[in-house]
């Protein structure tokens, strides 16, 4: 089992222009004890900006759950909530 | 045999103090044949410019409408207004020929300085026959071109360089011959390299200041670099895989430009993208890998920031930023190939429509127009096919 928490951020065009390029950056912004837990990947449009029932680009992948619109401040919440969960669940 | 593109430079300087170069030069491609004419008007100035202009014209409009090569010089002959005083015809030309089925070539001399032959660096003793058309000598060569031959056309200015100021009797063609056999020691890379180098001798010689018109053409003969690029989904869903196939087989590098494309491609060969994030900056998205694929990219923004990259350097890779960002790897690509061939997706994305994003990019199909304008420009052979 993959004992990391997966973030898979959107880097295609809608979302690039509507943020991803910042989002890029929340690995530098994990304190140090959450960035081990935290795998961070790129993906190519996964398909959610074609139609408006989704929310809005940029879109991020988190633990198989999308968040529309994220920003880092919601990214990095979401991974701090699912890390507490993972380290629940141990 | 391998595959050969015929390079092409060709570069004037005027007669100091005329405001007209009174060198024309002309080439064409067409589908079957390269075409490359240079005529010297007599004189200079406004006079000679004309009668060059209307001699090179004449010759490309007849050859490209597939006149055969002693018809059309048969009819400039006959048309040209001849100097009564000294007999000479008002313009003198040379034409080259090269038929892309077997590179196999022709050049035809009207007055003009012979062209010069190199092969494997080295001056070749061209064998020329001489035909009389309408009374006039008229000389030809022929040959078939192989990797690495070098070929130069040039007019009467380039081998007086010199005449009174530096030298007595001018550079002359022995010289220029030679001084040419050195440019190719270096293995030049394009032809602009060997006929800016001589152009900038001949400018040197003259002291600045050029005593008549000088031009030359240089052909290098070098392996043909293609590219084929995939760009934005098919229209037609269920005609996917076989355009990917396609794609897959072609000839030389292969690029992909569009994340929802490269999704497709990858699907088809049941693999998936793998994106390097760290080539990403604020203006660029990342690049992707696929086996297969010389170079993935994301789509609109991409090739929008390439083509503003294309046009900031003037299409001089040396001049391109040294970083490494998607944009730039691709103007890279881009101006290594001479051939492109663009398969463009037409499929919309809707979100793309919406007005609080349509305004940061631009519609693929004027990009791409744009492009292939710019790159025909540059004598690269682009095709554009729909889907
Ligand atoms: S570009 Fe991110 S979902 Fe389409």
């Amino acid at each position: 089992m993959n004992t990391k928490v997966q973030v898979q951020i959107c880097v295609g065009t809608a979302c690039h222009i509507m943020g991803a390029a910042d989002l890029i950056t929340i690995e530098d912004l994990l304190a140090e004890p959450l960035r081990e837990r935290v795998e961070i990947k790129g993906v190519t449009c996964i398909g959610l900006c074609k139609d408006e029932v989704h929310g809005k680009p940029p879109f991020v992948i988190i633990e198989g759950q999308m968040l529309a619109e994220a920003t880092l401040d919601k990214v990095l919440r979401r991974i701090e909530m699912c890390v507490e969960r993972l380290a629940d669940r141990r | 045999m391998t595959e050969l593109f015929v390079d092409i430079s060709d570069l004037a300087v005027k007669k100091y103090g005329e405001s007209l170069c009174g060198d024309q030069i002309k080439t064409a491609r067409t589908e079957d044949k390269t075409i490359i004419v240079l005529s010297d008007g007599l004189g200079s100035g406004v006079k000679a410019s004309i009668l060059a202009t209307l001699t090179t014209e004449i010759i490309i409009r007849m050859l490209k409408a597939d006149v055969g090569l002693a018809d059309v010089v048969e009819t400039v002959i006959g048309t040209l207004p001849v100097c009564k005083r000294r007999k000479i015809a008002y313009s003198t030309f040379a034409v080259m020929e090269i038929l892309h089925r077997d590179y196999t070539y022709k050049i035809v001399n009207f007055d003009s300085p012979p062209a010069m032959f190199f092969r494997q660096g080295r001056l070749i003793p061209a064998e020329r026959r001489t035909t009389r058309i309408r009374e006039r000598d008229i000389s030809v060569s022929e040959g078939q071109l192989e990797q690495g031959d070098f070929v130069c056309l040039l007019s009467d200015g380039v081998l007086h360089a010199g005449l009174g100021v530096k030298m007595n009797f001018g550079w002359g063609w022995d010289n220029v011959a030679e001084h040419v056999e050195l440019c190719l020691k270096d293995e030049p890379k394009c032809a602009w390299e060997v006929t800016h180098n001589v152009l900038a001798e001949t400018h040197a010689l003259y002291a600045g200041r050029p005593g008549d018109d000088a031009s030359i053409v240089g052909v290098l003969a070098r392996k043909q670099n293609r590219l084929t690029i995939l760009t934005g989904p098919p229209l037609d869903r269920a005609g996917e895989g076989a355009i990917v196939e396609r794609f897959l087989e072609s000839k030389g590098r292969r690029i992909i430009c569009g994340g929802t494309t490269g999704n497709i491609v990858a699907e088809h060969m049941g693999e998936e993208v793998q994106v390097d994030i760290r080539s990403m900056t604020p203006d660029v998205p990342p690049i992707g890998q696929l086996s297969g694929v010389d170079l993935l990219t994301e789509g609109i923004i991409t090739m929008s920031k390439m083509l503003e990259l294309l046009q900031e350097c003037d299409c001089d890779a040396a001049a391109l930023p040294s970083e490494r960002d998607a944009a730039i790897l691709l103007a890279h690509e881009i101006l290594t190939a001479d051939t492109i061939h663009f398969i463009v997706g037409q499929s919309i994305n809707e979100y793309y429509q919406n007005p609080e994003f349509s305004k940061h990019i631009s519609i693929r199909k004027n990009l791409i127009r744009e492009l292939v304008f710019l790159l025909n420009q540059q004598g690269k052979h682009v095709t554009v096919e729909y889907c």
